[in-house]
């Protein structure tokens, strides 16, 4: 104790506080120095710094320990919420979605874009023959009830009928808006633009007057189809 | 140690760098890899000026609220984790300031210590540190460091976490806590002997 005492009388605070840099490595070549110089010659500065060196692991442990065990699970949803509500236009939708949303509309339109006619095409053909095998079924049972005004149900040739030739013209640039079938031919309206509807012809062979009146899909059937 | 800490840091600051790029650029996964990352470190900051868990919870969102607001505009000058840090400190003065607590106590950098102060802090790491710490029950000394900590005042409380949790060299707690760098040195100094005594009076008090 009076060692400790004694060491206490001697040590400045100038130079406890140039022992606490040296502990932290934040001192100059030639305080370095100086330290080491007076550390080999005095026992009792040795002491100190195994001291120093002991309190900062002592604090270092007091703050961690009210951390470590802390769970912080649910902070980056909660802080996205809270941008969400602050700012609804700021950017935190996850980019895996964004990427997968922005990705189907991108090759939508690289799809039906101009500069790809033909892909265009080929796409507005399978998309016209996909509308078309909704509407029509051929030969097939529907499981829909008869009360429904399903296109379905009103197949104009539920045995026979078959799909054959089919012709494009225009492109395709939005989607369907309108489904009409009359004198053989289905026809197909995209509402991209209001001053040149996109239009697509498909021939039915074998269709009827009667029954493609009957096969006129109302909004219901229209939207759930496409 | 503590080139091992600047090595980790630069690699750090150089990661942090990247994922700061691919937030501007519109990735949301950075964001989130920064968040992941830092949630514990600005909790444990928070905590360690705070003292209160829901409190610090409520730091930590409105750093990184303020993060994400700010972050687009971040220069660079600093590195990320000394902006951040600032931020951590600031909001947290901010909530002391509002909720105008006061403080169990504070010790005052220039206050003189006396003879039996001295005593008592050059015996505590070899009588309570290296025997008697492992000796004791973990649970109680938890709550003697905790008392400990309560007893410092927020500036020591602030310098000690940067230091010895996160590490940050003098310049940089020099540039988050806005002070000059002799001064860091000193309230360091001050900061670890009130925290020696302090600690030494919640052992003697139980």
């Amino acid at each position: 104790l009076n060692e400790e005492l004694n060491m206490n009388t001697t040590l400045s605070e100038d130079f406890e506080a140039l022992l606490h840099a040296y502990v932290d490595g934040e001192v100059t070549e030639a305080e370095r120095a100086r330290v080491e110089n007076e550390r080999s010659a005095n026992p009792d500065i040795q002491k100190k710094i195994e001291e120093i060196e002991s309190l900062r692991v002592l604090a270092a442990e007091a703050f961690s320990s009210a951390s470590s065990e802390v769970d912080l699970g649910g902070v980056y949803d909660g802080i996205m919420s809270r941008i969400a509500d602050e700012d609804p236009d700021a950017q935190t939708q996850d980019p895996t979605t964004r990427s997968l949303i922005e990705g189907v509309i991108a090759s939508f339109k690289a799809m039906f874009s101009v500069e790809r006619p033909l892909i265009g095409f080929g796409a507005a053909a399978c998309m016209v023959a996909a509308i078309a095998l909704f509407v029509w079924s051929p030969g097939q049972e529907t499981t829909s009830p008869p009360s429904s005004p399903s296109v379905a149900n009103h197949s104009p040739v539920p045995s026979k009928g078959a799909r054959r030739g089919m012709e494009l013209e225009g492109r395709l640039t939005g989607s369907v808006e309108k489904l009409q079938i009359a004198e053989g031919i289905t026809r197909v309206e995209f509402a991209d633009d209001p001053d040149t509807p996109m239009v697509v012809w498909h021939e039915i062979e074998g269709e009827t007057e009667d029954n493609a009146v009957n096969a006129q899909p109302d909004a219901s059937n229209e939207s759930r189809g496409l | 140690v503590a080139a091992n800490q600047a090595e980790e840091r630069q690699a750090r600051a150089l990661k942090d760098k990247a994922l700061i790029a691919g937030f501007v650029e519109g990735d949301t996964r950075a964001f989130r890899s920064l968040v992941e990352h830092y949630q514990r470190k600005v909790y444990t900051i928070a905590h360690g000026i705070l003292r209160n868990h829901e409190d610090s919870m409520d730091v930590v969102q409105d750093v990184f609220v303020k993060v994400h607001r700010h972050l687009p505009k971040f220069k660079g000058d600093s590195s990320f984790y000394t902006w951040l840090y600032r931020i951590v400190v600031n909001l947290c003065i901010d909530r002391k300031r509002r909720a105008a607590k006061a403080r169990m106590v504070d010790y005052d950098d220039t206050r003189a210590q006396t003879p039996d102060e001295s005593r008592g802090a050059t015996t505590l790491a070899t009588t309570h540190l290296d025997g008697p710490a492992r000796a004791l029950d973990r649970k109680e000394l938890r709550q003697q460091m905790n008392k400990a900590l309560d007893m410092l005042s927020d500036s020591h409380r602030k310098i000690l976490v940067l230091r010895e949790i996160e590490g940050l060299s003098y310049e940089e707690l020099a540039d988050v806590l806005e002070l000059a760098k002799g001064t860091v040195m000193s309230r360091l100094f001050h900061a670890r002997q009130n925290f020696q005594k302090a600690f030494q009076s919640a052992q003697a008090n139980g």
